[in-house]
């Protein structure tokens, strides 16, 4: 164990000696995230109020009656009502660079307007409101007519209300991407030096010292192991409080700037509220699952790096892992609303779940144990795997 | 003391087999510095790397004061001290650091390990830089410091690949200087060049390899006598077939 700990030593020693290196993993994530969040959310408020305060352009066909475009006419400020002779909505909406086109046919109202166009999304909004309005209205007159009271129709109202703060509901939205960044983090963060301490030292020449120093191969490779560790931890961590820090200085603007399919859709998949000042359980729970994916990907990158002969070589054999990484990643981003229970059998991925789970309050004791000990078992077979590559010296002196 | 036999190493390349050594025997003694010497590809490098238990030998074995390099590797390291040209040094790591890094892998009590750093960087005239980063050292300055590494445990036998290979002239005074002290000192030392100079002025006792087989195994003054010449270089053309590329 000593002899792991002086590896560790020398390598951490070596680390902080380089100022730069220090600045750019601990410092810059916390410099970033605070800047990345204020021109986000400055750029999305923008655009969010120019597009409220924009006139859109609606078009409508001779089939819509006249009573529906008055009421549109007389209802509304900010959308500009152009008659279109043609009969094919589609080609006049694409033809006339008008934002929506309104049609009726066989007591039908159809609103044609293109999603991928924001301006078109907030005219079929604009129009769709007007529209609900305008048939409530023709429900009531009717109603009146024959002599039918409101409520006939309507027996109750209903009125939601979220006793979450603007903020609160930021950081709950936000609170979905922690575990894809924490998880990315600790596989991209210490790429860089973890090949430098294993393809690295083969570049430099310095491996052969090691070889023949009173350590054995599986004591350098633990050592530089928990280096490479303790690093990725720390950079994870200067990561999740340089993102938190930003969170929660903007999280009220970043819940303005949302289109609020994006807040339904999270809402949807079960986020409720989050505080980010989680408990002292949660956040030790939330290590203890950091550990053995810092393990996965500190073994990853120790085998690769005992395998690459130079670290374009390693990052390039780094790759193909990285984008596993970042595919599970976005798969706990659209996760199913009912997470099925194969998943919590997939090392990392059971992880990024949990980890989601212990964001948002709703701990599955039995998931967490799974995530545990499926992890720690694929670290464990890493760690022997790199021990394995490292006693190769096919491996290590391939030429 | 070291004794090599029946010494062979293949390396496989998927479904490509070199032989780097083809069975090779030969002892070397302490108070004496023995020099492998022979072209680039004839198997230096891969004898002493055996010796220093980086590799491990296909067949055959060498034993190092009494204790196997296939059976007892680790113990092996105890009693060697490995160097080469490159001096597999830290850059970020200061001189002192350094050797108490090795000290420490070495197993040695962290009192021992501050007399033994004293002493032996007093002894290389680097006591006065021991806390400058290796990276601001000049090149002399990082073999001496090489050499305090592969000191730091006071091994017996000291295994040098290519002590001059790329040296200028003040580090290549140093290495040889601390070649001659070894000797002096009764350690087993045992080199590999190309370099006829440093084979004439160092060793005591001569192997002439060549594709993995050692073609003159002797003192240098019998070896001189056996081929009838003059010099070392003289001996080493009557031995190894001349090739426009072999040197």
């Amino acid at each position: 164990m000593k002899k792991i700990l002086s590896i560790l030593g020398k390598e951490l020693t070596i680390f902080f000696r380089d100022k730069r290196t220090i600045f750019t993993t601990f410092f810059l994530p916390i410099i970033f995230y605070f800047i990345m969040f204020n021109v986000m959310t400055s750029i999305a408020l923008k655009t969010k109020k120019e597009i409220e305060n924009k006139t859109v352009k609606v078009g409508y066909t001779v089939n819509v009656p006249d009573n529906i475009v008055s009421f549109i006419k007389k209802n509304s400020e900010n959308i500009s009502l152009v008659k279109v002779s043609g009969f094919d909505s589609e080609k006049e909406l694409k033809k006339k660079k008008l934002d929506s086109i309104i049609d009726f046919s066989k007591n039908t109202l159809f609103i044609y307007h293109n999603k991928a166009k924001r301006l078109s999304r907030e005219a079929e909004k604009r129009v769709s409101k007007l529209l609900e309005d305008y048939r409530k209205q023709v429900i009531s007159e009717k109603l009146k007519e024959l002599n039918i009271p409101e409520s006939i129709v309507n027996p109750f109202e209903i009125e939601s209300k979220n006793i979450a703060s603007e903020k609160d509901m930021g950081l709950a939205v936000l609170g979905r991407i922690m575990p894809y960044l924490i998880i990315i983090m600790l596989f991209s963060g210490a790429l860089g030096f973890g090949l430098e301490v294993s393809t690295g030292e083969k570049e430099k020449g310095t491996i052969a010292t090691l070889l023949v120093s009173q350590a054995s191969r599986t004591e350098i490779v633990l050592g530089k192991l928990f280096y490479v560790i303790v690093i990725e931890i720390l950079y994870s961590i200067s990561n999740i409080v340089g993102f938190v820090i930003a969170a929660k200085s903007f999280a009220g603007k970043t819940f303005a700037s949302m289109p609020k399919e994006v807040i339904q859709h999270s809402v949807n998949q079960g986020v409720e509220q989050v505080s980010f000042l989680i408990g002292i359980k949660s956040t030790i729970l939330l290590f203890a699952l950091i550990i053995p994916i810092g393990i996965i990907s500190a073994a990853l990158i120790i085998a690769i790096g005992s395998y690459a002969k130079s670290m374009k070589e390693g990052q390039t054999l780094m790759t193909p892992v990285i984008l596993v990484i970042i595919f599970i990643a976005i798969l706990t981003i659209n996760a199913p609303i009912q997470i099925p229970q194969y998943y919590y059998y997939i090392p990392v991925l059971n992880t990024a779940f949990v980890m989601q789970e212990i964001l948002l309050g709703k701990t599955v004791f039995v998931h967490f144990l799974l995530a545990m000990s499926t992890t720690l078992l694929m670290a464990g077979c890493l760690i022997l795997f790199s021990i394995y590559l490292y006693n190769k010296e096919e491996i290590l002196f391939r030429v | 003391m070291i004794e090599v036999s029946g010494l062979k190493k293949v390396f496989k390349s998927g479904k490509k087999k070199v032989e780097a050594l083809k069975g090779i025997d030969f002892k070397a003694y302490p108070g004496e510095i023995f020099g492998l010497l022979g072209p680039n590809g004839a198997g230096k490098t891969t004898t002493l790397r055996i010796l220093a238990t980086m590799l491990v030998p296909t067949e055959g074995d060498a034993v190092i004061d009494g204790v196997s390099v296939m059976e007892e590797p680790l113990t092996v390291r105890k009693k060697i001290g490995f160097l080469s040209t490159e001096t597999g040094l830290y850059d970020r790591l200061t001189g002192e650091e350094t050797l108490r890094f090795f000290g420490k892998l070495a197993g040695i009590k962290t009192e021992e390990i501050e007399d033994r750093i004293e002493s032996l960087l007093k002894s290389l005239g680097l006591f006065r830089d021991r806390k400058r980063l290796v990276s601001e050292y000049s090149s002399g300055m990082k073999q001496k410091l090489s050499i305090a590494r592969a000191l730091i445990h006071n091994p017996d036998v000291i295994i040098f690949d290519e002590p001059t290979n790329g040296l200028d002239i003040l580090a290549t005074k140093t290495v040889i200087d601390f070649l001659k002290d070894m000797r002096e000192n009764g350690k087993t030392v045992v080199i590999s060049t190309h370099i006829l100079d440093v084979v004439e002025k160092l060793c005591d006792r001569i192997a002439i390899i060549n594709n993995g087989e050692i073609l003159a195994n002797d003192t240098k003054d019998n070896l001189k006598k056996t081929y009838n010449s003059e010099n070392i270089e003289g001996v080493f053309f009557s031995v190894v077939p001349f090739e426009e590329e072999s040197l």
